[in-house]
């Protein structure tokens, strides 16, 4: 990419952000251009260059015993800024300590995705699941956690409202298809979006019939990388209120910046483990 | 009953010398079973059994793993006894430009679902009592290197330890032992692979040069003149690749094998000579944590024999255990499985159903985690067809099991 190119890229980011940001101080309702705006910054908000995380998923059930799987994961990228390569491994429970996943994403198409089991020592590919199936056994779809592509929705400021005292746009995003909605497992969502940041503090899906399927909190929001600035929410919980199951991933450990290449996220690498 | 109750004991304390001492994984598994595959006379019985398993990073590119588990079997008609495993001991370098491991470990071959023609490198404990069918198998004193050329891997194996398939034992034959004839100490056994996983499509090419690992059993007038059936492990070469891909929302996998033996001679089955094995299967990953597989199974190849006059019985056995019994078939697998509660409740029915004389076998388990750490599971394995099938000459293994277990 040229230099021009670039600076035009960085041009347009800083100024779609100045826009949407002059409108809220205003008191507007975003138009539908910054509305795009708004959630092209927000899918691309946490996608840092590279990182490495450990994080610990709870799962709560509505009675029972707590469960907890612990994971470390390595992202990388990809130049077109927005697909990422992703290792992940478990560091327990017992029964699924050793596996791990090597995620190439491919925003064209369906992401490539390899298992390693360890029980039989053994790389499987595997099918890229529907945005809308469970994220390893949690109450977050991969969609949830990935992000789901913004022209694929109908987006509109619905309100604004102050959410753990920062001030955020509410955006409603209707499916623009039964086969978009069908795959992400809900007809629609309303985020709450801090318009600085690009982040969704708060997000809530619904069903065709307007019921509400889940409510997901993002906190301890960390500025990881500067330069484009990008962010990372060290404790997200999602609550299933059909099956009223809820999940927590907290952060132990995030850092950005990390000197990764291409060659770092391969089945050789994923089945050496963490190094 | 005190030496079994001293036997848990001592389990209970080696495991928890090993986690906390060694820092290991431990899994500690109590079970039930209605049959056990020890032999035709199956009866119902209970385990115990301590596994342990380590992977030590000593160095970013240096690690030593191993795995090994100790199984005590309930006292029953047939005695009670303890089984020990080593599965794998085996140094790792993962270099810029190779990877050498060296020592005892598993090599797995082949990209289909659970029926792989091409794994033949290790060797699987037919007659050990495990939930899972990847518990059988028993790794192999080898040495692989792997050097990455490009986006493929090439991988050259030398195997010089031979360990054979455990099979139930043959019925007692009045006035005769079964000898080993062949082979005795080391192996030349040895493959070739070369490897993509990665992009769009995942692929392998394999030989593999070495014994066979299931027993084929004969008698010749100068053996039985000695009270002696001779117990060899043909030398054989196996030519093999396989492929998966997916395409939209499918899975699509397929391998190939073709196997000759050295030398026909060796070969005491009603089928013998080259044989090619096939394997194609779809699966799909639906909505709601079901996964769903089929595979088309084929075998076809080789000349059909006629039966000895000496002891027919070993020729059709040695067809059974190695699958040789008709010059061609084919078959079905499928594998259903579907998970609720955010993965804590899991059940499985596969199968595999080979049209003829050959049977079918389906397996059910339903798996409940009581907690992060105790998993309880059901299980059953049903065996059909006729005796002289290879299938349904295991109908006596047919059962059910109960296991809980503390760990992996």
């Amino acid at each position: 990419m040229s230099g021009a190119s670039l600076f035009r890229r960085a041009f347009l980011r800083v100024a779609a952000a100045g826009v949407i940001t002059a409108a809220y101080g205003r008191g507007f309702a975003l138009a539908g251009d910054a509305v795009a705006d708004l959630m092209t910054a927000n899918y691309l908000a946490t996608r840092v260059r590279s990182s490495q995380g450990l994080a610990a998923f709870k799962l709560v059930p509505p009675a029972g015993t707590e469960r907890i799987r612990r994971v470390r994961s390595l992202s990388l990228l990809e130049a077109n800024g927005v697909d990422s390569r992703r290792l992940t491994w478990f560091e327990g429970p017992p029964d699924v300590k050793g596996m791990g996943t090597l995620t190439v994403e491919n925003a064209a198409g369906d992401d490539d995705i390899w298992v390693y089991l360890p029980a039989v020592r053994q790389t499987r590919r595997v099918q890229a699941a529907n945005k809308g199936e469970a994220f390893l056994g949690t109450d977050f779809s991969y969609g949830d956690i990935l992000g789901y592509r913004v022209a694929e929705w109908t987006h509109r400021e619905i309100g604004r409202e102050t959410v753990d005292g920062r001030e955020t746009i509410i955006i409603e995003s209707v499916a623009a298809s039964p086969e978009i909605a069908a795959r992400a497992r809900h007809q629609r969502r309303a985020q709450w979006i801090e318009p600085a940041s690009g982040i969704g503090y708060k997000v809530e899906t619904f069903d065709s019939q307007g019921r509400k399927l889940k409510t997901f909190v993002m906190s301890d929001v960390r500025r990881v990388q500067d330069d484009p600035p990008r962010f990372q929410a060290m404790k997200a919980v999602a609550h299933n209120l059909v099956t009223n199951h809820r999940t927590e991933i907290v952060f132990d450990d995030f850092q950005a910046g990390l000197a990764l290449s291409p060659d770092d996220f391969s089945v050789r690498a994923l089945e050496r483990g963490p190094r | 009953m005190i030496r079994w109750v001293s036997a848990g004991a001592a389990l209970a304390a080696a495991a928890v010398f090993a986690s906390a001492a060694l820092g290991a994984d431990v899994s500690l598994r109590g079970a039930g079973w209605s049959a056990s595959r020890v032999g035709p006379e199956s009866e119902a019985t209970a385990t115990a059994a301590l596994w342990l398993r380590e992977r030590l990073a000593l160095t970013p590119s240096l690690d030593l793993g191993g795995e090994a588990y100790v199984v005590a079997r309930a006292p029953g008609q047939r005695g009670d006894h303890a089984t020990f495993e080593l599965r794998e001991a085996y140094a790792a370098y993962f270099g810029e430009h190779f990877d050498l491991t060296v020592g005892r470990q598993l090599i797995v071959w082949g990209r289909a679902d659970r029926i792989k023609p091409t794994d033949l490198a290790s060797s699987r404990d037919f007659t050990s009592l495990v939930t899972e069918d990847d518990d059988q198998k028993r790794g192999v004193g080898a040495v692989k290197l792997g050097v990455p050329v490009g986006d493929v891997v090439l991988m050259a194996y030398a195997m010089p330890e031979f360990r054979a398939h455990a099979v139930a034992p043959l019925p007692p034959l009045p006035g005769l032992s079964v000898r080993r004839a062949s082979p005795h100490g080391a192996v030349a056994d040895h493959a070739v692979r070369l490897e993509r996983t990665g992009g769009r499509i995942d692929w392998s090419l394999t030989y593999f040069g070495g014994h066979d690992k299931m027993p084929m059993l004969s008698a010749t007038p100068v053996s039985l003149a000695q009270g002696v059936i001779e117990e060899r492990f043909p030398k054989l070469r196996m030519f093999g690749g396989d492929i998966a891909a997916s395409v939209g929302d499918y899975g699509l996998r397929a391998e190939l094998a073709h196997v000759v033996f050295d030398d026909l001679a060796a070969c005491a089955a009603p089928v013998c000579g080259g044989r090619t094995s096939v394997v194609v299967g779809v699966d799909r990953q639906f909505p709601d944590d079901l996964y769903v597989n089929l595979q088309a199974v084929l075998a076809a190849g080789g000349t059909e024999r006629a039966p000895p006059s000496l002891l027919p019985e070993l020729f059709v056995r040695n067809g059974v255990l190695s699958n040789r019994l008709t010059a061609s078939e084919g078959g079905l697998s499928w594998s259903v499985i579907r998970q609720w509660n955010n993965q804590t409740f899991r059940a499985e029915f596969s199968g595999v159903s080979v049209f003829g004389r050959s049977g079918t076998l389906m397996q059910a388990r339903l798996a409940y985690k009581l907690t992060d750490d105790i998993r309880l599971t059901l299980g059953g394995d049903l065996y059909r067809g006729k005796r002289a099938g290879v299938l349904g000459a295991r109908r006596d293994e047919s059962g059910v099991f109960l296991e809980i277990r503390h760990g992996y």
